[in-house]
């Protein structure tokens, strides 16, 4: 296929529709299993949902009371963890009927955020103004640090198994799991969201205001990332850490992080396309292919290397809040404002 | 280029705001109780009986935060920043987002809040501050706790609570004080916090009416400020700084002028400056244009529609302390063509 054809391809040859439903909410989360044969949407309320990639559910799990969190596949087994406004912390196995754990996290604040450590031997939880870090194996609270605050986002070291970073008003922390104070600070009280780069060398922060930093973990020191139209709502990586794909407002920039320096002299590369801001991002496993989805209702799909048009995937009447490749297939699955959840996939399969 | 989604109308948010036992949750429950047609969701900090299982009610923690290392004034709430993200997806059901502020609170950090996240400016819109005062007790509370006088400066509507309690004389004090720290706002009064629903939550972030009223001197005749006496004791009525100083003229302005100005006036005072407002007549342009702004923030502009026959003016209302009121009239005349 020549460049120019690629170009003007409409993206629905490559991955068309393959089935779509509704849930009851606006779609949250939406997330894969490592080996992708499950995928979880999470609606903001109601039942979550754990599909196979044909569509099925396989099950509908228990809603959080007052609303839902966010959900983490296990790294490499078939466990959910979900959790919820009413301080609970589930975790499901296949047939993902009964929640095999249920852990009521200390303090009784929202839990919003929970993330398994690379290995899943490790579960941490924001609940309120508390970051918890579970053995997952015993499925007992190992340490509970509290933060002075509401923390927003927390995401593990993809190469360190007992270091994970925490956001909220009193900045970036960081933390080893069997230490109750934390390791490191990064004072900017502003961050929102953040993004573990797979070689755990580079840390992606996301402010309130059209601002992102970019953390040295092996100087130690913060890149300053000025110029986008909006606050930063998302990350995406590619799998061997070479490029950070970032969205605030309708454009996506994606850094170069291969040189010596990261992306510091380096051009980034500018994608435009949407209408409206950008909600998600993610890069196809092991390529370099990229998709967005928007306020705008685009589906989009990118391939920077060879050319900075998109092609359209799908259009929605609302919102595009998740989109998430599928680690094993040729799949993309995406979730929607008013709670649709739907599959692409590569018609060559 | 073609927008594929029209965009939806932002949601009203109304602040109520008010000193310890003002009549705050006494307000909210006669909101939540009165059937006009609207579904309210109510940000609340203090647990309160509201008690009205059909609506939508979130208890707050008040986590303020500073935007900037260093700027004081540059507070937003972080909780209200997750509670309200959490709403905006669930914008189907409710109308009208009622956020209560504890007693004790400056009302700023929450009106920052929804100019500080993109997300959060672009799907809500502050409607108004109301601000409950008890007549009973105002003249006393705002002697001593600045929070009181701060809440009557970010106010745009001013309910005048326990007038039952209250003789005509202090009544008169207390309104006559509140049009010292706030003369743009619009002002109700009632017992019982009993005051016409509809119209308190329809009422727009600022009385636009008012400050465009053609009443000679309505905003020259409250800059005798910190003049006024307390009655017997002969004090003064407040003893915080926080004045107004309202200023309004024929004619029109240069746009130019006036934006480098009032912007000059938010970056070098906005720690002082707890509320502009303004209407303007702009050389050229046949729009009444509103400007706003919270410290050091502007905020959206309001459509107050086209100047038609009527005559050209520009108001505007400074709220905040240590107002120099002579630079900003000489600054004021000097935007006039």
């Amino acid at each position: 296929m020549s460049d120019s054809t690629q170009d003007s391809l409409h993206a629905n040859d490559l991955l068309p529709l393959v089935w779509q439903t509704e849930l009851e909410d606006y779609i949250i989360d939406l997330q894969w299993s490592a080996d992708g044969d499950f995928l979880a949407a999470m609606p903001a309320e109601g039942s979550p949902v754990v599909f196979d990639p044909r569509g099925s559910v396989l099950g509908l799990l228990k809603s959080h009371e007052g609303g839902n969190g966010s959900l983490a596949w296990h790294p490499s087994k078939a466990l959910l963890a979900t959790l919820g406004q009413d301080s609970l912390l589930r975790i499901y196995r296949p047939p993902f009927d009964e929640p095999a754990w249920e852990v009521p996290l200390p303090g009784g604040a929202w839990a919003e955020r929970c993330a398994w450590n690379a290995d899943g031997g490790r579960l941490a939880a924001l609940a309120g103004g508390s970051l918890i870090i579970l053995d997952a194996r015993r499925g007992e609270i190992i340490q509970q640090s509290p933060l002075g605050g509401t923390m927003t986002d927390l995401c593990w070291n993809p190469a360190r198994l007992e270091e994970l970073a925490t956001a909220g008003p009193r900045g970036l922390h960081f933390w080893k799991a069997d230490e109750v104070a934390p390791t490191g600070h990064f004072p900017r009280p502003t961050a929102q969201k953040l993004s573990w780069s797979p070689d755990g060398r580079w840390v992606a922060i996301g402010h309130l205001g059209p601002d992102a930093h970019l953390l040295d973990r092996r100087s130690g020191k913060p890149l300053h990332i000025q110029g986008y139209t909006s606050k930063v709502k998302a990350f995406a990586w590619e799998s061997e850490s070479r490029w950070l794909a970032s969205a605030g407002g309708e454009n996506i920039v994606i850094w170069p992080l291969d040189g010596p320096e990261g992306p510091r002299g380096a051009k980034p590369i500018q994608l435009s396309g949407h209408f409206d801001k950008i909600e998600s991002l993610d890069f196809a496993t092991g390529q370099t292919v990229l998709f967005s989805g928007g306020r705008d209702g685009l589906l989009l799909i990118w391939m920077p290397e060879r050319s900075t048009n998109a092609g359209i995937i799908l259009r929605r009447s609302d919102a595009i809040t998740q989109v998430c490749f599928c680690p094993a297939e040729a799949e993309l699955a995406y979730g929607t404002a008013s709670g649709e959840v739907g599959l692409c996939a590569s018609a060559e399969k | 280029m073609p927008a594929l989604i029209s965009p939806l109308q932002p949601i009203p948010v109304t602040i109520l705001t008010g000193f310890l036992g003002a009549g705050k949750t006494t307000l909210l429950n006669q909101v939540l109780t009165t059937q006009y047609g609207s579904r309210i969701a109510v940000i609340e900090n203090e647990f309160g009986e509201v008690g009205i299982d059909h609506e939508l009610v979130i208890h707050a923690d008040e986590e303020i935060f500073e935007m900037n290392n260093g700027c004081i004034c540059c507070t937003v709430r972080g909780d209200l920043i997750r509670i309200l993200g959490k709403l905006r997806r669930r914008r189907d059901r409710f109308d009208h987002v009622f956020i209560e502020t504890t007693g004790l609170a400056n009302p700023g950090p929450v009106l920052q809040t929804f100019f500080a996240d993109d997300d959060l400016r672009e799907d809500f819109q502050v409607r108004s501050v109301v601000t409950v005062v008890d007549a009973q007790h105002f003249l006393q509370d705002v002697r001593s706790l600045e929070e009181v006088g701060a809440q009557v400066a970010f106010a745009d509507v001013i309910l005048i609570n326990k007038c039952d309690l209250s003789g005509a004389e202090t009544q008169a004090q207390v309104e006559a004080l509140l049009q010292v720290i706030n003369p743009a706002a619009a002002f109700m009064r009632g017992s019982h916090s009993r005051v016409d629903i509809p119209a308190l939550l329809n009422t727009r972030s600022f009385d636009l009416a008012r400050l465009l009223r053609r009443d000679p001197g309505w905003l020259e005749e409250h800059q005798h400020d910190h003049e006024h006496d307390a009655g017997d004791d002969k004090k003064p009525l407040h003893d915080s700084s926080i004045t107004s100083v309202g200023i309004t003229s024929d004619g029109e302005m240069d746009g130019t002028r006036l934006i480098t100005w009032l912007a000059g006036v938010v970056l070098a005072q906005g720690a002082d400056l707890f509320r502009m407002k303004g209407v303007f007549a702009l050389q050229g342009d046949p729009r009444k244009v509103v400007i706003q702004s919270v410290h050091h923030v502007f905020m959206n502009g309001e459509q107050a529609g086209e100047w038609g026959e009527q005559t050209r003016h520009c108001s505007v209302v400074f709220i905040g302390r240590n107002l120099d009121r002579q630079q900003l009239n000489a600054d004021f005349q000097n935007c006039l063509v």
